[in-house]
């Protein structure tokens, strides 16, 4: 047989399944919609861009700390449960002292950047929070930027 | 050194360079066609062909990643991570050795060519080193033209930088000889292994039914594992995704080589970004060294041992000695159908038709097993029945291709049947006589297996009917492409041109084979909605037409060939 003729009795059978997987479906009540319970701050999972620390001083609290370059970017990953919940979107809300040297940005993706570099420790408070109007959230995180480079 | 001798020196060399230069061209315009060169027009349609199926290559490649990424098939957030693409680039890779493997072993040490190329004005060298380049340049081909495409379709979705697709552009051209350094290496060993099997015969046979017989074995396996009530949408992330996130995770530990190389071709991912770090300028000189020694190994060891094959005298050849067999006298129809069942064993055809009757069960139960992991309704039962129908005429009709052109392809042999003293349907029939039979066993396991999925709504005597449409419609179908070659013999291209010919009825009865099993599964279909919650009678009526289909088509072919051969004799 051809390979056009093989390639054309790939695409039929492939579409044979969606066909029926389209028309011939019994008609179901879809699920309600599943919210968004608890979301929890996790470890990089690809790469080791941060692990959360419990510095000695404050054990019970996370803490991602990292050293800071110019550019510095990376990403915070969180695992937000039920997985097949229906909105799993998020916003990172970051807290800082008014008077804080230093800035910071989180994205609803969770890239983290720093926006200028004229600090020596940047800390920030940080939360997750959930967007499917339930408002589900993390507990509270720092993330903590070292500039010990800073000349001043 | 004098000015003159140097001169001398350097003419020998471009010499030289120009006669390797014809050794590939040679080799190449042997293996490629190349006619479209001599008419703008051809070159046109090439070129734009050539960049369509690009392009095409990287739209569909784009959107499987985009949509991998959109729907978090791999990570947990919208991504796909490198380990998806080196995973995808080894199996490319390994393919690559593998094809490599095989050709380069035939071209090396088997190929007759050799002999001729030897007795050129060229050296041993020369001809070595350009079987070793025409596999490079192919190897090259096949990296721009598939390998190169998928990347870029992966770096548009990673947003990579435009200099990084020049990098890629660039490593490639030296990525793709090391397949071919690595397949001209195991070609050593391949080539062994072939001629132990080349000389007992028995163990090729068994190692070849374990082999076939494993490879179903684990495909049945594998399509046994699809749960039932599949629903990826919603299970996936709990479900599969870990699973798919813990595999993937695990393979880079088998191919840490290969995923380094693709780190190389796309940068280290950092920053959320992927940039070229010194690390992957290092893998590209671990590259360089691996193919420099490899083919350093390959020259060593390879080189003698095809120089020593090509100058084996093959006029001297030890042939095997053949037992002699006393000539007995048979039974005419049984002589005949002893001859085809000979023929049979020793054509690569029989091969085609043994993929074609294995695949067609195993493609079905893959079909309903995911079919029954749908809740479907009464409509959606109908489109399964009349889909099965499809999917299994439309493979077998396809096969019924080859049919139409087995005649023709005796060549001027063909002719020899004139000289056999019966009606000429009986040969002509017998050459069917073994496809008939081996579908018939593919049919039965296939609506066999329809019925394990189907039984309770259609009933035994539904699926015996639905087996008998089936052989019905494959037998008219097959009969038709007979006459279809018998009546418009292309004997005289086949005894010139030897090999394959582009066969104007294997096109025809290709497109019959789509029509008719389109138009069975579509009426199929009107007939299973029409009868209801029973669909006895659908099967039954199709039966009848499919017996009528299978009687015309036999009666045609026995009034035809008789008329045929009576004018011709």
């Amino acid at each position: 047989m051809r390979k056009s003729v093989v390639l054309t009795i790939c695409v039929i059978y492939i579409l044979s399944i969606v066909l029926v997987g389209y028309l011939g479906i019994k008609l179901a009540i879809f699920d309600p919609i599943l919210y968004v319970q608890s979301i929890e701050l996790i470890d990089d999972p690809y790469s080791d861009s941060y692990k959360i620390s419990h510095p000695p001083r404050y054990p019970d609290q996370d803490f991602v700390v990292k050293e800071y370059s110019k550019g510095l970017k990376f990403r915070l990953y969180c695992k937000v449960m039920p997985e097949n919940a229906t909105n799993k979107e998020v916003e990172f809300i970051v807290n800082m002292p008014d008077n804080a040297v230093g800035k910071l940005q989180i994205t609803s993706d969770g890239e983290v950047s720093v926006l200028s570099d004229d600090f020596d420790i940047l800390y920030a408070k940080v939360y997750i929070l959930s967007k499917d109007g339930q408002k589900a959230r993390s507990r509270d995180f720092t993330v903590q930027i070292n500039n010990f480079k800073n000349p001043t | 050194m004098s000015s003159t001798e140097a001169q001398v020196k350097e003419k020998k060399r471009g010499r030289a360079f120009s006669h390797f230069k014809s050794l590939v061209m040679m080799q190449l315009k042997d293996k490629l066609d190349l006619s479209f060169l001599t008419s703008t027009k051809q070159l046109i349609a090439k070129v734009v062909f050539f960049v369509l199926r690009i392009a095409a290559i990287i739209v569909a490649a784009y959107y499987i990643f985009y949509y991998s990424a959109f729907f978090s098939i791999f990570a947990i957030i919208a991504w796909v991570p490198p380990i998806v693409m080196a995973l995808a680039f080894s199996i490319i890779f390994i393919l690559s050795v593998l094809s490599c493997m095989v050709g380069l072993m035939k071209t090396l040490f088997f190929a007759d060519d050799n002999r001729v190329l030897v007795t050129m004005p060229v050296t041993g060298n020369m001809v070595f080193f350009s079987k070793l380049v025409v596999y490079y340049l192919f190897e090259l081909m096949r990296s721009y033209t598939f390998t190169f495409p998928l990347f870029i379709a992966y770096g548009m979705v990673s947003h990579l930088s435009v200099g990084m697709y020049f990098w890629m552009a660039f490593v490639l051209i030296f990525v793709s000889a090391l397949p071919v350094a690595i397949g001209a290496l195991l070609a050593i060993p391949a080539m062994f292994v072939y001629q132990f099997l080349k000389k007992y015969e028995p163990v090729k046979v068994t190692l070849f039914v374990l082999v076939v017989g494993a490879v179903i074995a684990l495909i049945v396996e594998l399509i046994m594992l699809i749960p039932e009530n599949i629903n990826f949408i919603n299970d996936w992330p709990l479900k599969y995704r870990p699973s798919v996130i813990s595999f993937i995770e695990s393979a880079k530990t088998y191919i840490l080589p290969l995923y380094a190389i693709t780190e190389m071709l796309i940068g280290t991912y950092e920053n959320l970004t992927f940039t070229l770090k010194p690390s992957n300028a290092l893998v590209f000189l671990y590259v360089l060294v691996t193919i420099a020694v490899v083919l350093g190994i390959v020259y060593l060891i390879a080189k003698p041992l095809f120089l020593k094959m090509t100058a084996q005298p093959f006029e001297f050849e030890k042939k095997e000695f053949i037992k002699a067999k006393e000539n007995r006298k048979r039974r005419k129809y049984k002589s005949i159908l002893r001859k085809e069942f000979l023929l049979n064993l020793r054509s690569s055809i029989s091969y085609s038709f043994l993929a074609v009757y294995i695949a067609v069960p195993i493609l079905i139960l893959l079909l309903n097993k995911i079919y029954a992991a749908m809740s479907t309704n009464i409509l959606g039962n109908y489109m399964i029945y009349a889909f099965n129908l499809l999917i299994i005429l439309l493979i077998l009709l396809s096969s019924n291709g080859i049919v139409s052109t087995m005649y023709s392809m005796e060549g001027r042999a063909g002719y020899m049947k004139k000289t056999k003293p019966l009606d000429m349907t009986f040969p002509l029939l017998c050459k069917i006589f073994y496809n008939s039979l081996f579908s018939l066993i593919s049919i039965i396991v296939s609506i066999g297996i329809f019925g394990a999925f189907n039984s309770s709504s259609i009933g035994v005597g539904g699926l015996i009917m639905l087996a008998l449409t089936v052989l019905f419609f494959h037998i008219g179908h097959m009969v038709w492409s007979a006459e279809r070659d018998i009546m418009n013999p292309q004997n005289e291209q086949y005894a010139t041109t030897g090999g394959e010919i582009n066969n104007p009825n294997s096109n025809f009865m290709t497109v019959m084979a789509f029509l008719v099993s389109f138009a069975v599964a579509f009426f199929s279909f009107i007939l299973f909605n029409e009868s209801g919650v029973n669909p006895i009678t659908a099967c039954l009526k199709l039966m009848i037409i499919a017996m009528a289909f299978a009687a015309m088509r036999i009666y045609l072919f026995i009034i035809k060939v008789r008329l045929y051969y009576r004018e011709k004799m």
